[in-house]
């Protein structure tokens, strides 16, 4: 299979990893009302983008590529990744990765931990012989394009808003998978402050649309 | 079990610390009693209190100049089975501009079988053109107590412009005593990166300071859990969360939030840290302030 194919199949939004219920904190910006147009949500996405994706999902991906210990990096994912509902997320999409890995792709079942998706992506890519930044990118833009559809249900705003948010992201992971060779290992899970704070009270939003 | 995706210690060289602190305490009878005290460089620690009547015993760290420049310190703590120790500071840490590379604070804590933990330093100021990196690594028995807080005010200018160029790294992993790690907080504050604001999304949101407490042990159970958000709830503070979770047999609850003073912080602190004692040591509330 040639990478680029792969890649389309695992960033097609309708591949079943169940990211269509995560909004990873943002609903709670809706619900303060800080989120709500396009260039809101664009500001929060960049932050998340320059932040989680890529101190947790671009680093984890490149330490998995390097080959460090599987078992170590998701004690490590698993255990940074304080808010709870975010643990669950994470879990849960790596699920069903790793069975779309395991029974659609044929890429040997791991017996590690559940930890990250980002990681599940990483297996897949590093079997198919994707090199690790274009796995990066696959994942990153993947999971932009996840957030951004779920902010034009959410928000509501407008599918053309949408495209040029994803646009606009672009930029974004590229930093990200620039930024991502400078890290050392002990950055791994670093997390803006108001980011986390948001994930948190999640947990407590009474009438909500997304899991996280 | 021990992962290898440990964070490195930031300070090096042949005499790396502007100031050490190695202390360790036990229990003697009923009291909470010091081991071993010693401290050098611009780390000094007071004599030791005994602030109630529960056996605890108390010690505040002086940092004589109150500053750190490009200065790297280093504690080492230590409490011994059955013990109980508070840790406080005298004052504010200061952070002023480091133009010779970040200032660091490493500090390591391992408290034993039975043992309880209370790490409560008054808030930490970084001011204009400071970078800091501050790595606390706790280990604890799983049945020990563990109360930590911290409160920080990145970016604070004496002209009045808040939030200049800053960075700050905090860094924060608790483990099980056979080496298992339990859980890590990894908070990065440096929006230059991005051209982002500090008080913008995803950062302070408009607020100036950061709290965070992070209790541990087997009485954090669900309605600990619950006791605590009804804490943060009455703190009136509108960005303020609470999560929880449980690894390696040791459960724990987190609280972040942010504020524009450190008295709004300091309340909540010491509400959550009431709480903790009424359903451990029975202990009163903490008040700082008189000692």
């Amino acid at each position: 299979m040639r990478p680029l194919a792969l890649l389309l199949q695992l960033s097609d939004s309708a591949l079943p990893t169940g990211g269509f219920s995560h909004s990873f904190g943002f609903e709670q910006y809706i619900s303060r009302g800080e989120i709500r147009d396009a260039a809101t949500f664009s500001a929060w996405l960049r932050v998340y983008t320059a932040n989680q994706l890529t101190h947790t999902d671009a680093l984890a991906m490149r330490l998995f590529y390097e080959g460090l210990p599987e078992a170590d990096l998701a004690d490590r994912v698993v255990a940074s990744t304080l808010p709870a509902q975010l643990r669950a997320a994470d879990v849960a999409m790596a699920k069903r990765l790793r069975t779309i890995g395991a029974d659609a792709l044929g890429v040997p079942r791991a017996e590690t931990e559940l930890a990250h998706p980002a990681i599940e992506f990483a297996r897949i890519a590093r079997h198919f012989d994707v090199p690790c930044e274009d796995a990066i990118v696959g994942h990153l833009s993947a999971t932009v394009n996840t957030l951004t559809q779920n902010a034009v249900r959410g928000i509501p705003i407008g599918q053309s808003d949408g495209q040029r948010v994803v646009t606009a992201a672009h930029a974004w992971v590229e930093d990200a998978c620039r930024r991502v060779w400078t890290l050392e290992e002990g950055d791994l899970g670093m997390v803006a402050p108001g980011l986390e704070v948001a994930q948190m009270q999640h947990e407590r939003l009474r009438a909500r649309m997304f899991m996280s | 079990m021990s992962s290898s995706l440990g964070f490195r210690a930031y300070a090096s060289g042949p005499d790396p610390y502007a100031g050490t602190m190695n202390l360790s305490v036990g229990r003697s009878g009923d009291r909470s009693r010091p081991v071993r005290t010693e401290s050098a460089g611009v780390l000094r620690l007071m004599k030791p209190l005994h602030l109630d009547d529960s056996g605890q015993v108390a010690y505040f760290v002086v940092n004589p100049g109150g500053a750190y420049f490009s200065e790297a310190c280093r504690m080492d703590v230590e409490v011994l089975p059955g013990a109980s120790l508070l840790l406080s500071s005298q004052g504010a840490t200061r952070i002023y501009r480091t133009p010779r590379g970040p200032a660091v604070q490493e500090a390591s804590f391992t408290v034993g079988e039975g043992a309880r933990l209370e790490y409560v330093p008054d808030q930490l100021i970084a001011y204009r053109d400071a970078d800091y990196r501050q790595v606390t690594t706790i280990t604890m028995a799983p049945d020990a107590q563990v109360f930590v807080e911290e409160i920080v005010t990145p970016g604070w200018d004496p002209d009045g412009t808040p939030f200049t160029y800053t960075g700050m790294l905090l860094r924060l992993e608790v483990r099980h005593a056979d080496g298992g790690l339990v859980c890590a907080d990894n908070v990065r504050i440096v929006p230059g990166d991005i051209g982002a604001a500090i008080d913008g999304i995803g950062y302070l949101e408009g607020s100036s300071h950061m709290g965070n407490v992070l209790i541990l042990g087997q009485h954090v159970d669900e309605a600990y859990v619950d006791a605590v958000r009804e804490l943060v709830d009455a703190s009136g503070l509108a960005r303020a969360g609470v999560t929880s979770g449980a690894r390696h047999g040791i459960p724990w609850v987190m609280v972040r939030a942010l504020a524009s003073s450190t008295d709004a912080l300091s309340a909540l602190v010491l509400s959550v840290n009431e709480h903790d004692r009424s359903v451990t040591t029975g202990q009163r509330r903490l008040n700082l302030r008189r000692y």
